[in-house]
């Protein structure tokens, strides 16, 4: 009778100390934390429209299909609509990847930021890198091939990363939508 | 798509294309280690599927209701608590819980199983596949159905990786192996080319 | 009883957790894509496995025999929470890198094994330095793993370009297949070196 209520007890004591531990942690780790997110998307804006003030979009109300995208801000400079930055999460190879889009009013990409995500070092963490999302500055609707692109609406996909470049074209495409259906609003 | 095609093609993703053992690195413990007869190998992936998918189902209710309340809106509180921090301790203790009582009960109803499992049926706690297939379903932010059967597709590709394995294995006792590949070594470069085998299933899904 | 200097070691060599006692393979074969991640992820797991081997053995006397298990658990996935939060908030290229293994290091069984095998029977400062050595023992076998892999897979080293141009690099070793084998060979490696020289 006795272990009956000793052994709960101690569990729950070890636990309750451990949940305390974590609580302070947990608090303690909370601003460190938002800041790290407001400075990825800080350091997001200023690579898609340098120099920009941007305003947040509140209410989206989107369909279902773009239920992946997190927000929309409006990108004006001197308080002229320039374009949007659409953030949205798109399924890679490991998990979520976090996308960021620049798209002006004309529907033309300023730019790709890729946030975070899990894709594994020397395949879809390549996305990251400049030699591939630099190919999607100035072009519109893209497809994407393996291989040389040679059209002016083509994407070379990262050699064997083939799931990560296409979730980052589908992203793109679907951004250019998504910016085009704020605007009518 | 439908619903039902989109489970369908999570189950498919989660034994075949992103097989929880040969392509997400999960539950390789037990793979190296209750691979050597393709029984013990039929009778763990048992335990693990039932294991696996209770789990899954346990942990989602879990953050759902607990961890992330957000049904609390819903009877008007404002403040809701954020508990998301004490997912790995409470997940890791619904796992470790349903696991002895696993135990319990196959030691109940069939004690040959009990003791051809031995050791590796508590050491299910510790497979990585079953706590890492719970914070996946909470990752890709799957519902109840959606995660019921995430977790059944990886239970069927970790089944599917460790009884194919076994059958390896057995026929590599017969083989003639350079001394120092005997055991492990041989074990893993088989595992490898079996790895390679299921990339293969990389174009399966669109 | 042996010295601290014969237990530290031992996680490093004699029981090196990953080529002499095979635990711990999870995290070992999924972080090895590069050699920073392998440090990091080695890292984090000696300092869950210092600090559970420090208070399992701190409060070894306290914790009944039943439900100790459950308790060693409790305990680590403390650490392991502390751990995931730090990084997310100091270290959040490592963190998004290390992914859902950092909450994985929880059931990384060296560190469960190691709770019961011995810093519940021993001194918390021999636990403390068996958790250092079988810490820095798995930081070398999976870093040693990751630079393999980095540099065969992707011509880099902790991501210095280290193979020159002309080097193709053979991303096989970077994908599953590749972990697999290469560990493999290690293996075989080291058990012909060990015959050699026995």
């Amino acid at each position: 009778m006795r272990d009956f209520i000793k052994l709960p007890l101690v569990l729950f004591l070890v636990a309750l100390i451990a949940g305390m531990i974590l609580g302070v942690t947990n608090y303690l780790t909370k601003e460190p934390i938002r800041m790290q997110h407001e400075m990825a998307l800080r350091n997001a804006r200023e690579e898609l429209f340098p120099d920009s003030e941007f305003i947040t979009l509140e209410e989206l109300s989107l369909s279902e299909e773009n239920d992946n995208v997190i927000a929309v801000y409006e990108s004006q400079k001197d308080g002229i609509l320039v374009g949007y930055i659409v953030t949205m999460e798109k399924t890679g190879y490991a998990g979520a990847i976090l996308l960021n889009y620049g798209i002006t009013i004309d529907g033309m990409i300023t730019g790709v930021n890729v946030g975070t995500n899990s894709e594994t070092p020397g395949l879809g963490a390549k996305a990251s890198d400049v030699e591939f999302t630099g190919q999607f500055i100035g072009k519109k609707n893209v497809t994407l091939v393996k291989g040389t692109a040679i059209a002016d609406d083509e994407i070379s996909a990262i050699t064997a990363a083939t799931i990560t470049s296409q979730a980052v074209v589908d992203g793109v495409n679907q951004a250019i939508v998504v910016s085009d259906l704020v605007m009518e609003k | 798509m439908t619903g039902f095609t989109k489970i369908v093609l999570i189950v498919i993703s989660a034994a075949l294309v992103n097989n929880y053992v040969l392509s997400r690195y999960l539950g390789i413990c037990p793979f190296l280690g209750v691979s050597k007869k393709v029984e013990t190998a039929v009778g763990m992936s048992a335990a693990v599927t039932f294991v696996m998918v209770m789990a899954s189902v346990i942990t989602f209710l879990v953050q759902d209701l607990i961890l992330q309340p957000t049904w609390l809106a819903k009877l008007g509180v404002e403040n809701i608590p954020d508990l998301r921090f004490l997912q790995t301790i409470a997940f890791i203790l619904v796992i470790a819980s349903l696991v002895q009582f696993v135990e319990m009960m196959i030691q109940k109803t069939n004690p040959s199983l009990y003791s051809a499992l031995g050791v590796y049926l508590p050491l299910i706690t510790t497979n990585c596949a079953v706590l890492g297939v719970a914070v996946i379903n909470i990752r890709e932010g799957y519902n109840l159905v959606e995660t019921v059967a995430n977790s059944f597709g990886a239970a069927i590709g970790f089944g599917l990786a460790i009884i194919l394995f076994a059958g390896i294995r057995e026929r590599l006792e017969y083989s003639d192996i350079p001394k120092p590949f005997i055991g492990f070594p041989i074990a893993l470069i088989a595992a490898g080319l079996m790895s390679v085998a299921f990339l293969g299933f990389n174009g399966l899904i669109g | 009883m042996k010295s601290l200097k014969k237990i530290f070691l031992n996680g490093i060599v004699d029981e090196n957790p990953i080529f002499r006692l095979m635990l711990g393979l999870c995290p070992t074969l999924a972080v090895t894509t590069a050699a920073i991640n392998g440090v990091g992820m080695g890292l984090a797991a000696t300092f869950v496995l210092v600090g559970s081997n420090l208070v399992v053995s701190l409060l070894k006397k306290l914790i009944p025999e039943k439900i100790r298990i459950p308790a060693f658990i409790v305990i680590i996935a403390t650490f392991v929470t502390v751990v995931q939060l730090v990084m997310e908030a100091t270290l959040p290229s490592l963190f998004n890198a290390l992914g859902i293994f950092i909450p994985l290091i929880v059931v990384n069984c060296i560190i469960l094994s190691r709770a019961e095998i011995f810093a519940s029977k021993n001194t918390p400062l021999a636990a403390v330095i068996d958790g250092l050595g079988m810490g820095l023992g798995f930081t070398l076998a999976i870093t040693l793993l990751a630079a393999f892999r980095e540099l065969l897979g992707n011509g880099t080293l902790f991501g210095l370009t280290v193979m020159g141009s002309t080097y193709e690099p053979a991303l096989i070793f970077i994908m599953a297949p590749g972990g697999f084998i290469l560990l493999g060979f290690i293996l075989a490696f080291l058990n012909a070196m060990r015959k050699e020289g026995a």
